[in-house]
């Protein structure tokens, strides 16, 4: 009985302590969820849009606003300015964060069979930031491609009812053309009439198939499509200049060559291939040819996994964490300095005593602590537990015996106050980088890793991430491991307070 | 013995019958700190119930001797003994058996005094209820009971001192180790811290207090003089005051003095010692202060001295230890 009041008077003394300094209560419980709310409310998805000058030649021969448009969801932009070197300047300066450079001529690239370069100048300092403008950039520039292609689709299909027109009346010239054999002047008109016919649509055709074979490149899905109405543009041309042959002959000096049987079947055959290659422009969406395949984003998580919630439950294992290696680091620390110690050994206060009332005390006040996170989490951010509760609260108990355990090692260990206070925010500041919390685990490697998994928040985030996002537990072996840690704590705080107990 | 204990006022629950054996047995106990020798070969024994002085000045040892005696420290030679059983091996039992007083005010400054004395009466295993009437009844005693509910932080360093004291004294040792109590106190409180050390002597409690106040050593019942890590005595005041050769003193003041003076008061036959203390006054030590002073003053007026004044008194025991000490260094 005498152990019970000798373990409670620790408790006593820091029911008495918190009630004499209500600071210390502000400190330990409202400062926490002040970082939490602080978090959750006061940081930006991606960070702010990156400054972008767009530097646009006098002469542009197109329109540059639907780039502008498309670009700056993304981006933040500051203004046009003609001089590449000017932009670049500021770049360098850092008065802005990136330079677009657009192309002179559009056309004339893609005239030319080649790709319209869009050159984008980036001067981030930050690997995250210059991951993410390349990420982003990247991603604009497929969608100018599949913008691109949809227009030229679309002005294909656009132009498909005038091929099949063009078909039937072809057809039909081929067939007067047959009537009238014998008759060279007929004949002349006929062949004539067809090749009036043919030039503007195979004109057409082949400044359609210029254009989408030049984003044809970057998107390997389409290079099909692209080809069929490459083929298309050969027929025409093929039939023209048949057509062209013939007119040649029948307008010659010598003695005028009708077209054979076989000519005009050939120009059959041709008319009708052109009929097949036009059909999937007229049939076929431009959205398809341009995207053919569609993304459908099935979300299985029971809870919308914002920003804030995700990294929520990280933030409470580490405050957590914090707080209670703090306090078990200066209740020991304090004692010392206090010489309260000395009263300690000279009392029939046993080692493992002293360290459990330490425990009962700082642990009753780290659970408050948690209690009153998780629960301005779940009433004022508005975050869900997903799963048990009881699988969250035994988490944060094992997370606080274990964190105290650490705590006390840390000030039995430690010569002063101040080193122990030092280590203290060594752990927390060690905790940020390799807990889990700002880089995934699958991210670091030995000996990253191997550190990361001494710490106590390493396992507190993952677990309490998976019970309140995804409302199961996918580690339960990590609960094993830091109930183990605790046990493990204590036992090595309790070998060095005997040897603290004993005599100098 | 010269202490006189005080009506007990504390009420206790336990038997006065103790066993007879010392409390304390100390044997050629040395305790080094590296190379230097802190408590230097000191044999001692108190007995049960009484209460025990060391004195000496500031880093001669008594406090590295009390955290001998409370277990602390454990010594680097010799055989030390506290209630029979070595200090370092004591059971938590036993721990329940001692009081200690630090020497520095070692409790929470955030706490109040009530709140303080809950603290300790918890380490020594003591239930709310038991508690409760035990701090209440210490808290009077020692005249901090009006102020319970003052935080220990702003307590005066009087009260501080007592509310150290009422802590050591909750659980109703048997030992109490109080190190230096009346260190920085003005004398009245001294007076009373004394008062209180008696009143807890009375109760059956054994009490070693230190001091570096060498006159508070004439309260206790037997006193350790040391020095340099050294018990250089060790007894009751009178048997020390004996030992030192120091009776009675006469104390001559005139208007020059020198060393041939000395010499021919040293000469007197009723004169066991004579020492010049300035130029102007000579420090007379005598057996019968009344049969030596007509002599003293007889010889300095025959030798053309003009005095001014010729006191007489006991020997202090500050001249007991002054003595002492020298004796010790010859």
């Amino acid at each position: 009985m005498r152990a019970f009041w000798r373990i409670l008077s620790f408790f006593e003394q820091w029911a008495a302590e918190v009630f004499h300094r209500p600071m210390l209560l502000f400190t330990l419980v409202i400062a926490p969820f002040l970082v939490l709310l602080i978090f959750g409310t006061g940081v930006e998805l991606g960070g702010p849009k990156p400054r972008t000058i767009i530097v646009q030649p006098p002469d542009v021969d197109y329109d540059v606003e639907p780039i502008v448009n498309s670009l700056e969801q993304y981006v933040d932009f500051v203004g046009f300015e003609e001089s590449l070197p000017l932009a670049r300047a500021a770049l360098e300066r850092g008065d802005i964060d990136a330079v677009v450079v657009v192309p002179r001529t559009v056309q004339g690239h893609l005239q030319a069979g080649n790709q319209v370069p869009l050159e984008v100048l980036i001067g981030e300092v930050d690997p995250v930031r210059r991951s993410y403008a390349r990420t982003f950039l990247m991603d604009q520039v497929g969608e100018l491609n599949r913008q691109a292609i949809r227009e030229a689709v679309g002005q294909a299909q656009a132009d498909a009812p005038n091929l099949g027109l063009m078909v039937e009346q072809a057809r039909g010239y081929l067939d007067l053309m047959e009537q009238a054999r014998g008759d060279v002047e007929d004949m002349r008109t006929q062949v004539a009439e067809l090749q009036a016919l043919l030039g503007p649509a195979a004109d057409s055709v082949d400044l359609i198939s210029n254009r989408a074979s030049g984003v044809a490149l970057l998107i390997p899905g389409l290079g099909g499509s692209v080809d069929d109405l490459q083929r298309l543009s050969a027929t025409l041309q093929s039939l023209q200049a048949d057509v062209a042959e013939i007119q040649q002959r029948l307008d010659g000096d010598g003695e005028a060559l009708l077209p054979t049987e076989a000519e005009v079947a050939e120009m059959r055959a041709s008319l009708e291939e052109i009929e097949q290659l036009a059909l999937p422009f007229t049939g076929t969406s431009p959205e398809v040819i341009a995207e053919p395949f569609e993304l459908i984003l099935q979300d299985v998580t029971p809870i919308e996994p914002t920003f804030t919630a995700f990294y929520s439950p990280g933030v409470v294992a580490l405050l957590i964490q914090h707080l209670a290696i703090t306090l078990g680091a200066l209740a020991i620390a304090e004692s010392r300095l206090l010489r309260v110690t000395d009263m300690l050994r000279v009392s029939p206060m046993r080692a493992w005593e002293a360290l459990a009332g330490n425990y009962i005390s700082y642990g009753v006040l780290c659970a408050v602590a948690a209690g009153f996170l998780l629960t301005a989490l779940t009433l004022i951010l508005d975050i869900p537990v997903a799963g048990s509760w009881a699988v969250v609260a035994g988490t944060l108990a094992l997370l606080i015996a274990c964190s105290l355990g650490v705590g006390f090692v840390i000030a039995l260990v430690s010569s002063s106050t101040q080193q122990a206070t030092q280590l203290s925010m060594l752990v927390l500041l060690a905790s940020i980088f390799f807990s889990g919390f700002a880089f995934d685990l699958e991210q670091l490697v030995a000996p990253a890793r191997w550190l990361a998994y001494a710490f106590p928040a390493t396992y507190g985030i993952q677990l309490l991430q998976d019970e309140m996002l995804r409302g199961l537990t996918r580690s339960p072996e990590a609960l094993a491991i830091l109930g183990g840690g605790a046990v493990a704590a204590f036992a090595l705080a309790w070998t060095l307070m005997r040897r603290e107990f004993q005599p100098d | 013995m010269a202490a006189t204990p005080a009506e007990a006022s504390v009420p206790s629950s336990r038997a006065s019958n103790e066993p007879p054996d010392d409390a304390i047995a100390f044997e050629h106990v040395t305790r080094r700190f590296g190379e230097h020798a802190a408590v230097d070969d000191v044999s001692l024994t108190v007995g049960r119930g009484e209460l025990f002085g060391l004195v000496g000045p500031s880093g001669c040892g008594k406090t590295t001797l009390i955290r001998l005696i409370a277990g602390l420290l454990e010594p680097s030679e010799g055989d030390a003994l506290v209630n029979g059983t070595e200090p370092t091996a004591f059971s938590a039992r036993e721990r329940q058996e001692l009081g200690y007083m630090p020497q520095e005010f070692s409790l929470f400054p955030s706490l109040s005094i009530q709140q303080n004395c809950g603290f300790v009466a918890g380490l020594y295993g003591m239930g709310w209820f038991h508690r409760r009437r035990r701090i209440r009844d210490v808290l009077t005693f020692l005249d901090l009971w009006d102020a319970r509910k003052r935080s220990a932080g702003r307590a005066s360093g009087g009260m501080r001192r007592r509310l150290s004291l009422a802590c050591a004294l909750l659980h109703e040792p048997r030992l109490m180790l109080v190190d230096e109590p009346t260190a920085g106190l003005d004398p009245e409180l001294r007076v009373r811290i004394w008062e209180h050390l008696h009143e807890i002597q009375a109760r059956g409690t054994t009490v070693v207090v230190t001091t570096q106040l060498i006159e508070e050593a004439e309260r206790c019942d037997s006193v350790g003089i040391m020095r340099a890590g050294q018990l250089i005595a060790h007894g009751p005041p009178s048997a020390l005051r004996a030992s030192a050769g120091l009776s009675e003193i006469v104390e001559v003041e005139a208007e020059e003095l020198d060393r041939a003076d000395v010499a021919a008061i040293w000469s007197l036959r009723t004169v066991r010692n004579a020492r010049l203390v300035s130029s102007t006054r000579l420090r007379v030590e005598v057996d019968d202060a009344e049969a030596a002073l007509p002599d003293v003053a007889g010889t300095l007026h025959d030798r053309g001295r003009v005095v001014h004044r010729v006191d007489t008194h006991e020997a202090s025991f500050e001249d007991v230890f002054l003595e002492l000490v020298e004796a010790s260094r010859r």
